[in-house]
């Protein structure tokens, strides 16, 4: 996890202790909020390529990684601001995930007794592909992604909201409810959840869920992808980075339900909340070890997810 | 004469809708029961219940005497119980012949560190093997994997499977599906002598009326769940109820 | 693949394998020494995991913690409590067989991409756990006393390597327990109904696969003298297993020890060529993708078409039995 951001706000010094506790705990859950919003995104995509294609995309932390990398270049040689290159790197990446699905497709339809470990042995082949493909390319670097928000803060009631954070958050708001308006109010959306509910009786029913998986999958990479630009602008962008975003997307998928919308939602703020509090109360080294323990005991005690339901 | 089975005011929802509501059934040793009724009625529901998949919601199973509450599906096959499934389970990568084998290993010594190290013998339990073999007609393709079975084939294999657990009881799940009426005609004689040979009781669900009818001392007709007629065959097939909800069912197929 | 062990002739060959194997250390140099150790290692580690992913069907990710654990309590009896060598690694494993079974009991209840997520999520646990611990020694890791004699390690790992063998092919070829663990990868409610308590014969497998990756993670300890959670507990161990598995043959006995052979030896070339670099993560993935998509037996399935199988296996096409199913489903409607 990055530092929170409380540190560039800086404590009246005159506050009493408890004021400053009371602050600190409300800039933390704040911060939360704001990075949760970011992973709401991610696990959108992720939940709903799982629910209709059956799969588990260990490669999506490398997607978020490949969509901050892109970013990165166009601005490190055209300077374009990264926000503006949001709407580019969505299709961009729209474009590579309808191109590739087919591939992926075979792989799902592999006759083998360990098909389904076929299927996640691929992509996490993948993931390991495209993570050494970065390190060959761009070394162990970190870098750092700046754009036009990045120095920008408001302060209301003494809690600090840096711009970028507000914005993406903002915007992943914004980019869930148009997905959600999409998912519940136009015909192929309607066909998308019938798909990832049930596939046999969406075939029944003259779904083709050859060109709806392409499809899902399209939009699951474009939004993955577009979210390593808030994601490489937030925190810092480096080839090892996606490891802890496939690992996130897993907790929100897992603690939301798989498939599940509001689920999704839930688990994404839970995260963050989890990162932000543990980072803050108990130090940065700790953050992972919470994570993963959660997420076990979900997985073994809500194994439908925390709020048990599907789409 | 001592029951071999009985289940007692049997209920399970899922979510909302009853799958099997009030469900009650006396089963004596060595007859045939059928039980009947259209998609969605609850019958596979029911075995699942017997073979301990579910738990019931409330109701009662006693096997010749003992309760299944709260037994584990290996418990209640070690008693006695055997089944088939409407969609084949079979253990496709394995042979023929080792599928038979895992019915039979239940008989073996459950120890540890026996069990770990034992090695595979045919030696006494083969004869039993050779017989379902011969019987069920698959003796010519023992060595063969159970998923390159031609569907009929595996339809038997996995009744032969369920016989090697050496059962008082057997469930078969629609065991007709997908056989034309010569195969049906077979299969009819084929389950007869293995009710005698072995000293069978059988529940049987079915679509094929006429399996049952050829078969079957006692109907249970099921619709939603609920038992909507019980009897011998004649006086089943001509319940109207029975002709509504089934017959019914039999003309939008 | 069945092996024959009671024919003569193949006996004699297998004994002069042996023998080869037991010479090699004496003529060749510590550098390749120490690859063959590490290719007895591999073996060892890749059979563990075909136990659990291959003959059960249950895909862990997380079997690189049982190394890790393994080499940790190692370590750390060793180091703080002055135990001998062998006692440790006997401890080590007894360890994570106990462990696992507990770990075991929970996370088996999950199948599918919930249990490979469970189990990926238990690691990387085990490696933030180690990393935040005293004891351990955290991000500075732990030495080992140092016993410098590769000599020993070549043996040590080819004795673990041959154990791992032995007992894959006694348990889970030959035995009536390995008929029971591929039923239910086969079909897990059949097994339950046909009297198989398959609760405990998956905990049992888990347990089991943890055993020696416990007992190999406690020699590699030793030999590598310097253990820190990256290098035991990170996830390429748990990957490399799982792709040994895959690249040999998934389920089968040779398929896994021809899998670590060629990948640890690949593994190793590429290092000398390129110096600890991430090309070789590049080739890993490609390696991975290319399999699964052309050759989803394996590499054994290549040896096995040749000369079994006249003509090869149809992947792709379903088999006679599946068609026919399918038509009756289509037929009768139900």
């Amino acid at each position: 996890m990055g530092k929170p951001a409380r540190n560039s706000a800086g404590f009246p010094k005159n506050r009493k202790e408890r004021c400053r506790k009371m602050d600190l705990f409300v800039q933390t859950l704040v911060n939360g909020i704001l990075i949760g919003g970011i992973f709401i995104t991610i696990a959108v995509g992720f939940s709903l390529a799982f629910g209709v294609m059956d799969i588990i995309d260990f490669a999506v932390g490398e997607w978020v990684m490949l969509g901050a990398f892109t970013a990165f270049w166009f601005n490190h040689f055209l300077h374009i601001d990264p926000l503006l290159l949001l709407p580019l790197v969505i299709l961009l990446f729209g474009l590579i995930g309808y191109l590739f699905q087919p591939v992926l497709q075979k792989v799902i339809n592999i006759k083998h007794r360990s098909a389904a470990l076929m299927a996640l042995a691929f992509t996490f082949g993948l993931s390991t592909f495209f993570r050494g493909s970065a390190l060959t390319l761009w070394g162990f670097n970190n870098r750092n992604l700046v754009t036009f928000l990045s120095e920008k803060s408001v302060t209301i009631f003494g809690v600090t909201l840096p711009a970028l954070r507000v914005g993406a958050t903002l915007f992943a708001l914004i980019v869930t409810v148009l997905f959600m308006v999409f998912l519940y109010k136009t015909k192929t959306g309607m066909a998308i959840r019938a798909a990832a509910e049930n596939r046999a009786v969406a075939g029944l029913m003259g779904i083709d869920s050859h060109r709806l998986a392409r499809l899902v999958y399209a939009l699951y990479a474009g939004l993955t992808g577009m979210s390593g630009i808030f994601i490489g602008s937030i925190f810092s962008v480096f080839p090892e980075m996606g490891v802890r975003y496939t690992a996130f997307a897993f907790f929100v998928v897992v603690a939301g339900g798989l498939g599940s919308f509001s689920g999704a939602i839930a688990a994404g703020l839970l995260l963050g909340m989890i990162a932000s509090f543990v980072t803050v109360y108990l130090g940065g080294a700790y953050v992972f070890l919470i994570l993963f323990f959660v997420l076990y005991l979900i997985l073994l005690f809500f194994p439908k997810g925390i709020l048990g339901k599907g789409w | 004469m001592e029951l071999m089975m009985e289940i007692r005011a049997l209920n399970l929802s899922f979510g909302g809708l009853r799958a099997v509501s009030n469900f009650h059934l006396k089963v004596e040793p060595g007859r045939i029961y059928g039980i009947i009724g259209p998609n969605g009625a609850g019958k596979t529901t029911l075995f699942n219940l017997i073979t301990g998949l579910y738990r019931p919601d409330s109701g009662e199973i006693f096997f010749q005497g003992v309760s299944l509450a709260g037994k584990k599906p290996y418990e209640i096959s070690r008693l006695g119980i055997a089944r088939t499934f409407q969609n084949l389970r079979l253990f496709n990568d394995l042979t023929v012949v080792e599928n038979i084998q895992v019915g039979q290993l239940q008989h073996q010594s459950q120890g540890f560190r026996r069990g770990l190290f034992k090695i595979r013998t045919n030696n006494g339990l083969g004869e039993k093997i050779n017989t379902l073999l011969d019987l069920f007609g698959l003796g010519g393709r023992a060595g063969e994997k159970a998923g390159n079975l031609p569907y009929g084939m595996q339809r038997k294999l996995e009744i032969a499977r369920a016989l090697a657990t050496n059962p008082k009881l057997l469930l078969l799940d629609e065991p007709a599906a997908g056989m034309n009426p010569r195969e049906v005609l077979n299969l009819a004689g084929l389950i007869r002598e293995i009710k005698t040979r072995f000293g069978l009781t059988i529940i049987l669900i079915e679509h094929q009326m006429r399996l049952v009818e050829e078969l079957c001392d006692f109907i249970t007709v099921m619709n939603f769940g609920e038992i909507i007629a019980e009897g011998k065959p004649p006086e089943v097939q001509s319940n109207p109820v029975v002709i509504k909800a089934y017959l019914g069912e039999e003309e939008v197929d | 693949m069945q092996l024959k062990f009671n024919r003569g002739p193949q006996l004699v060959l297998l004994f002069c394998f042996f023998l080869v194997l037991c010479l090699v250390p004496f003529f060749i140099s510590s550098f390749w020494l120490r690859i063959a150790t590490g290719v007895f290692m591999w073996i060892g580690l890749a059979l563990s995991w075909n136990m659990i992913g291959g003959y059960m069907g249950y895909i862990s990710f997380g079997h690189g913690a049982f190394f890790g654990v393994g080499a940790y309590i190692t370590g750390l009896l060793m180091s703080h409590l002055n135990v001998p060598f062998f006692p440790a690694m006997l401890a080590a494993g007894l360890f994570t067989y106990l462990f696992a079974a507990l770990i075991g009991y929970p996370t088996l209840r999950l199948s599918g991409a919930y249990f490979a997520i469970g189990t990926w999520a238990f690691a990387e646990m085990m490696r933030q756990l180690v990393l935040v611990l005293k004891v351990t020694g955290g991000p500075y890791g732990l030495r080992l006393p140092a016993f410098l004699n590769e000599t020993f390690f070549y043996f040590l790992m080819l004795g673990l390597a041959l154990l791992v063998f032995l007992f894959s092919y006694l348990v889970f070829e030959k035995s009536n327990f390995g008929l029971k663990v591929k039923a239910v990868r086969e079909e897990e409610t059949a097994a339950q109904t046909l009297g198989l308590d398959t609760v405990w014969i998956k905990i049992q497998v888990f347990a089991l696969s943890a055993l020696f990756p416990g007992i190999i993670g406690g020699a590699y300890a030793y030999w590598i003298t310097y253990i820190h959670p990256d290098s035991v507990l990170g996830p390429l161990i748990a990957d490399q297993m799982v792709i040994m598995v895959l690249l040999g043959g998934i389920g089968t006995l040779l398929g896994p020890t021809i899998g670590a052979i060629v990948l640890y030896i690949g593994n190793r070339i590429l290092w000398v060529a390129w110096g600890d670099s991430s090309v070789y993560l590049v080739i890993l993935g490609v390696a991975i993708c290319l399999v699964i998509l052309f050759l989803p037996e394996g590499l054994i399935s290549l040896g096995r078409a040749k000369k079994f199988r006249p003509g090869g296996r149809h992947f792709g096409r379903a088999p006679a039995g599946e068609i026919a199913r399918n038509k009756a489903r289509a037929q009768g409607g139900s």
